[in-house]
């Protein structure tokens, strides 16, 4: 009846608002009636389903008489409810989201329509930062969903997150990993800023909802190839001397093998150990051992977010050809005061955190010692007890929140190794780094972060020794400008762009040498180099299955003087040499580095998701041995050695079950490689001032498949990895120039990890790793020389070291638990490192038999069987 | 060991010391078999004659270290002075020289001709050094224990390159460890070298020892070989390789002309 009162009155020109004012009159007070029933709560059984299915429910409401044409609709249209059990008056705003409807009350009846006319909606922006409620640190990566639109966006490496969508009324949802998901529900009609607090899943038992399905995010996100470890796994995984180790955590991961028996150097997807970009705080990190690699640099304590890009790294990355391990700092509770550490066999940790402004400024300060030394000092020998052996770390931040749109940090490490034995040889190393950075909001899309950043690596050689006395220094350093913006145009478009600006400095070796009669010094070309990238990405959804992310960067990288520049021959001979005056470009290489990934959702299940990227790398460690010693050498690019470049292409396959518990994941990768580094026989790496004519350059190709079967809830959870690869290398002057297996190739690589909370004060892990061989030059004959038997080499890496397994077991008792009484917290763990103490080959001998001099023999070095370790851990 | 090993080695000092807490054992590893390989070690010194050049074969690692001399070569020693000499063969494998003095300063080359293919090395002979002195001096190792070793002392001639090479006999018995040194950052100094018994024999220096030091002057194309006659042990490299021989085609050995200088000392 009113719609004909309309009509009649629209005809004689009537202007029409009066006329919806009467009819919001009329209806509101009509809807008096509906209300009651539009409170009622409908439960729809599932929190997805066609659209037909939730009609039926909101049909079935007592009371409630809806009326639409249901031919023009499309029922068939998935929709996503924020919960199973809702309101009657939420189903039906989903509704009208979802098949673009409007509803009028009519009596008491609802009418359901097409929308008229669909004037071109407006959007808004939510954004804000998704923070701990208890210590108010920024969650990185957490996911911020609206799932009436089934969109979201994730949050930023400082926590910022930003959605636009059209106006309306919607739930949102923030969800991270370990923390009790939180919801506000929003009339968008102006822009809004919301900042979700999380707080931890309460740890007891029985209260895990099994039932409720699991977020999905390894489905839905675009990025393939990226490692998220977090530092929860870190604690629990039992290791080498209780030390809780972020490199040896990443190991543990498919496509990521380790260096070796206790070392901290990886491999990822076949690259060498130099083309990993290891970054704290965005500030490069060049020696990440300690002790010859049993311990990272990197304190747990400290860190907050672990991720790993295996060669597929977006835009915003460069520098190395392998892999980009990203590292973010705690920034320290700006609530409360606490402090927490652990003391264990080797090492002791201490970590103080608190506000330096409630809620707006923190700071933390972590450190950490070992105390082998301690016990070399009750030695009576007077060189052992001048003897000094210990590292230690130092992690420190602090940030400032200026006002909602500003906020600065300030973070560094400071970390060396020293040893000394008594007054022969005194050797220490260790990395500097400091960041200094401006987090600023231009409006609620656009992110801005400025960062300045400086990082140093060098090392000290002291020695008073059989005839040799002298000094050695050498180091390698960075300056560097970096700024990236992050561009949230609307939930379908994300743009990041940027660019980074470095300056290098490698003091390769400055060598004094004493004698009886005066003092002679070499000090080696000291190089110098200005690396520089800009790039531009775009993240792109225009669907609810299909996702994009394409991008490129653009690199260069220029030789700077002052400085000797060598021309050689083929011989190894100095053919040139140019000197360039300080700030003179010697040579300056550009490169374009394009980056893209799509993702497709098969279903809300499984996705498939298909990357290309090219990354250039342009400092290169010189090293003789597989993992490396804090002694290796960095060279840049220069006019003959050229950057090197790898081309990755990888396709995956990802499938959860029973409700996203399980988490499935395969991914194949092929690698091929330009300008790969090897060395001549007999080449000189250290203290030559022409070491550039010992090396050999040519291609490299890598490829392999990885296997991952994830369960992350429930009282047992943990991983088995599996991953097959190959790679290679071909270098003129190397196996006649053929394909020959690269050090680092192994080719079945097998990680198991278990995690078992039996209740909610005793956990028990497992770790049991397995892996075939790495590539090794082995004799296939031997000789005499002055009476000496020598092994005859043929093929370079033409052999095998023996399969490694090895087996850790861990037990952790949380004595004192967080309450509401006090917030002391303390935990003894217990582990077993090696647990059936295998002798596991870590160097291979060949040499005359002690027992029989008429033969020679094998001889195999195991480093560790059985090593048990206790660490007590606090926190207040 | 010469200097920028020591200097490597010390750094790595540390490896040693945690090896010391591990174990060894000897295992069985399947290698490939290898083609005879030729061996030739030469030598020509400014010490009276004869000197020799041993020819020989390598073998298969897993086989016994018998390895079998090369008869029936043809083996010419020639300098830059005009003079050549063919050795003779003298038992299976040697070959040498009748009335060729060697003499510093001199440019030799060794000519071996095996089934009509030729091996070259050329080496020169360079200028005596002299060893000053002979010391015993002594190194911690740690724990109260101390181990003696014997310091060479002698002045570098300034303004050349010089690369030495030093062979001790402890009671006679010569010690097979690989000494070498040069003047890197030393040129025209007095250079300390360390001799030390072979780590492998277990030997140490006791009262009454009597330790003969030979002082060699190789020239560079030697040193090198030798440098990396050390390394091609595997200890120190993940990739060993062959040593770089100062003989064209591809044989292994070398050929080295020397001179030499001797001094003794007893351990008191």
């Amino acid at each position: 009846m009113k719609i004909l009162f309309l009509n009649v009155f629209q005809r004689f020109g009537i202007p029409l608002g009066s006329w919806v004012i009467v009819f919001m009159i009329l209806s509101g007070l009509q809807a008096n009636g509906q209300d009651d029933v539009l409170q009622g709560k409908v439960n729809l059984g599932t929190k997805r389903a066609p659209a037909r299915v939730f009609l039926e429910k909101l049909k079935a409401v007592e009371g409630l008489h809806l009326s639409c044409n249901e031919q023009a609709l499309d029922l068939d249209k998935e929709v996503n409810a924020p919960a199973e059990v809702i309101t009657a008056r939420e189903v039906l705003d989903l509704l009208a989201v979802n098949l673009n409807l409007e509803y009028q009350f009519h009596g008491k009846q609802v009418i359901l329509k097409p929308k008229a006319t669909t004037p071109s909606k407006r959007r808004y922006t939510v954004s804000g930062y998704v923070r701990d409620s208890a210590t108010g640190e920024e969650l990185i990566g957490a996911t911020v969903i609206i799932p009436e639109l089934t969109t979201g966006a994730t949050t930023n490496a400082y926590g910022f997150y930003s959605v636009t969508v059209p106006e309306g009324n919607y739930t949102v949802i923030a969800q991270y990993m370990g923390y009790e998901p939180q919801s506000f529900k929003v009339n968008l009609k102006q822009n809004v800023s919301h900042n979700f607090t999380l707080t931890e899943e309460s740890s007891e038992l029985g209260e895990v909802t099994v039932t409720a399905e699991k977020p999905n995010e390894n489905i839905t996100k675009i990025q393939m190839g990226v490692e998220k470890i977090s530092m929860k796994e870190i604690q629990d995984i039992p290791m080498i001397l209780g030390e809780k180790d972020v490199l040896k955590a990443i190991q543990l991961r498919p496509g990521v093998k380790s260096a070796g028996e206790g070392s901290s150097g990886f491999f990822v997807r076949g690259g060498a150990a130099d083309q990993n970009l290891i970054l704290l705080d965005e500030a490069t990190v060049y020696n990440a051992s300690h002790l010859l690699g049993f311990f990272s640099v990197f304190n747990a304590d400290a860190i907050k977010d672990v991720e790993l890009y295996k060669g597929t790294q977006p835009a915003e990355y460069g520098g190395r050809l392998a892999s980009v391990l990203d590292m973010r700092m705690n920034d320290g509770n700006n609530k409360q005061f606490g402090v927490s550490g652990g003391i264990g066999l080797i090492a002791s940790r201490l970590n103080v955190e608190g506000p330096l402004v409630k809620d707006k400024g923190s700071f933390t300060v972590s450190a950490r010692r070992t105390y082998a030394d301690l016990f070399l000092k009750l030695s009576s020998d007077d060189d052992v007890n001048q003897s000094k052996l210990y590292f230690y770390d130092l992690n420190a931040k602090a940030n400032y929140r200026i006002n909602d749109r500003n906020r600065i940090y300030l973070s560094g490490y400071f970390g060396r190794d020293v040893f000394g034995f008594g007054d022969e040889l005194g050797f220490n190393w260790g990395n500097t780094t400091g960041t200094l950075r401006w987090n600023h909001l231009f409006n609620e899309k656009m992110f801005s972060n400025t960062s300045l950043i400086f990082s140093n690596y060098n090392y000290e050689i002291d020695i008073d020794l059989q005839g040799t006395e002298g000094e050695i220094t050498s180091r390698i350093q960075n300056y560097n400008l970096k700024q990236d913006f992050q561009y949230f145009l609307n939930t379908q478009n994300k743009f990041k762009f940027g660019l980074n600006s470095i300056y290098h400095k490698i003091i390769p070796g400055i060598i004094t040498l004493k004698s009886d009669d005066n003092t002679n010094e070499l000090d080696i070309s000291h190089r110098h180099a200005w690396e520089n990238a800009v790039y531009a990405s775009h993240q792109f959804k225009p669907g609810e299955a299909l996702s994009f992310e394409y991008g490129i960067r653009l690199s260069t990288f220029s030789v700077l003087g002052p400085g000797d520049f060598y021309s050689y021959d083929s011989d190894g001979n100095a053919t040139d040499t140019i000197s360039y005056s300080k700030g003179k470009f010697v040579k300056t290489y550009f490169n374009l580095e394009p980056r893209a990934s799509i993702s497709y959702m098969i279903n809300q299940k499984s996705s498939v998701k298909a990357s290309y990227t090219r990354n250039t790398q342009n400092l290169h460690l010189l090293s003789n041995s597989t993992a490396g010693n804090p002694t290796d050498l960095w060279i840049p690019s220069s006019n003959n050695v050229k950057p090197e470049i790898a081309d990755q292409v990888s396709l995956g396959y990802f499938r959860n079950f029973n409700k996203n518990i399980f988490e499935f994941s395969t991914e194949a990768y092929y690698k091929y490689m330009h300008n790969q580094l090897d060395y001549k026989d007999g080449a000189e790496l250290q203290f030559n001032e022409d070491v550039e004519s010992e090396l050999l350059f040519g291609e490299g190709r890598a490829y392999g498949i990885e296997l991952l079967l994830k369960k992350r809830y429930g009282n047992l959870n943990g991983w088995i990895g599996y991953t097959f690869s190959r790679t290679e290398k071909k270098i003129a002057g190397i196996n006649n120039g053929e394909y020959y297996p690269a050090k680092q190739d192994r080719m079945h690589d097998v990680s198991v990890v278990g995690i078992y909370n039996i209740s909610p004060r005793l956990t028990l892990s497992a770790t049991w790793v397995y892996y075939t061989g790495n590539a090794v030059t082995f004799p296939s004959g031997k000789y005499e020389i002055d009476g000496k038997i020598v092994n005859y080499y043929t093929e370079r890496n033409g052999y095998r070291m023996p399969d490694y397994h090895r087996l850790d077991l861990g037990v952790t008792w949380l004595k004192k638990k967080k309450s509401q009484a006090s917030r002391g917290e303390s935990s003894w763990t217990f582990s077993l490192y090696n647990a059936y103490g295998r002798q596991n080959a870590y160097i291979i001998r060949f040499e005359e038999s002690e027992s029989d001099p008429s033969r020679t023999e094998a001889v195999q070095t195991s480093l560790f069987r059985w090593i048990p370790s206790v660490t007590y851990n606090f926190k207040f | 060991m010469e200097r920028r090993q020591i200097i490597q080695q010390a750094a790595l000092f540390m490896t040693g010391a945690l090896i010391l807490s591990s174990c060894e054992k000897v295992i069985d590893v399947d290698l490939n078999d290898s083609s005879p390989q030729i061996v030739i070690e030469g030598n020509i010194t400014d010490q009276t004659g004869p000197y020799t050049v041993r020819l020989s074969k390598s073998v298969n690692f897993d086989e016994l270290n018998d390895f079998p001399p090369i008869s029936g070569a043809t083996v010419q020693i020639s300098d830059d002075a005009g003079n050549s000499e063919i050795l003779p063969e003298t038992s299976p494998g040697t070959y040498t020289t009748v009335a060729l003095q060697g003499t510093p300063g001199r440019t030799y080359t060794l000519d071996v001709t095996i089934d009509e293919q030729i091996y070259t090395a050329v080496s020169t002979m360079p200028l005596p050094v002299a060893i000053d002195t002979l010391t015993i001096e002594e190194q911690s190792i740690g724990f109260g224990d101390k181990t003696s070793y014997v310091e060479a002392r002698y002045k570098d001639p300034e303004g050349i390159d010089n690369y030495y090479r030093f062979v001790h006999l402890i009671n006679n018995v010569r010690q097979k460890d690989i000494i070498i040194d040069k003047d890197w950052l030393q040129d025209g100094n007095t250079i300390r070298t360390s001799i030390e018994p072979d780590e492998e024999e277990d030997i140490e220096l006791k009262q009454g020892d009597e330790v003969i030091v030979f002082m060699q002057s190789i020239d560079e194309g030697v040193y090198e070989y030798y440098r990396t006659l050390d390394e091609a042990g595997g200890e120190f490299s993940a990739s060993p390789t062959n040593p770089l021989s100062n003989f064209s085609g591809g044989v292994l050995g070398y050929f080295s002309a020397y001179a030499v200088t001797s001094k003794s000392i007893v351990v008191p």
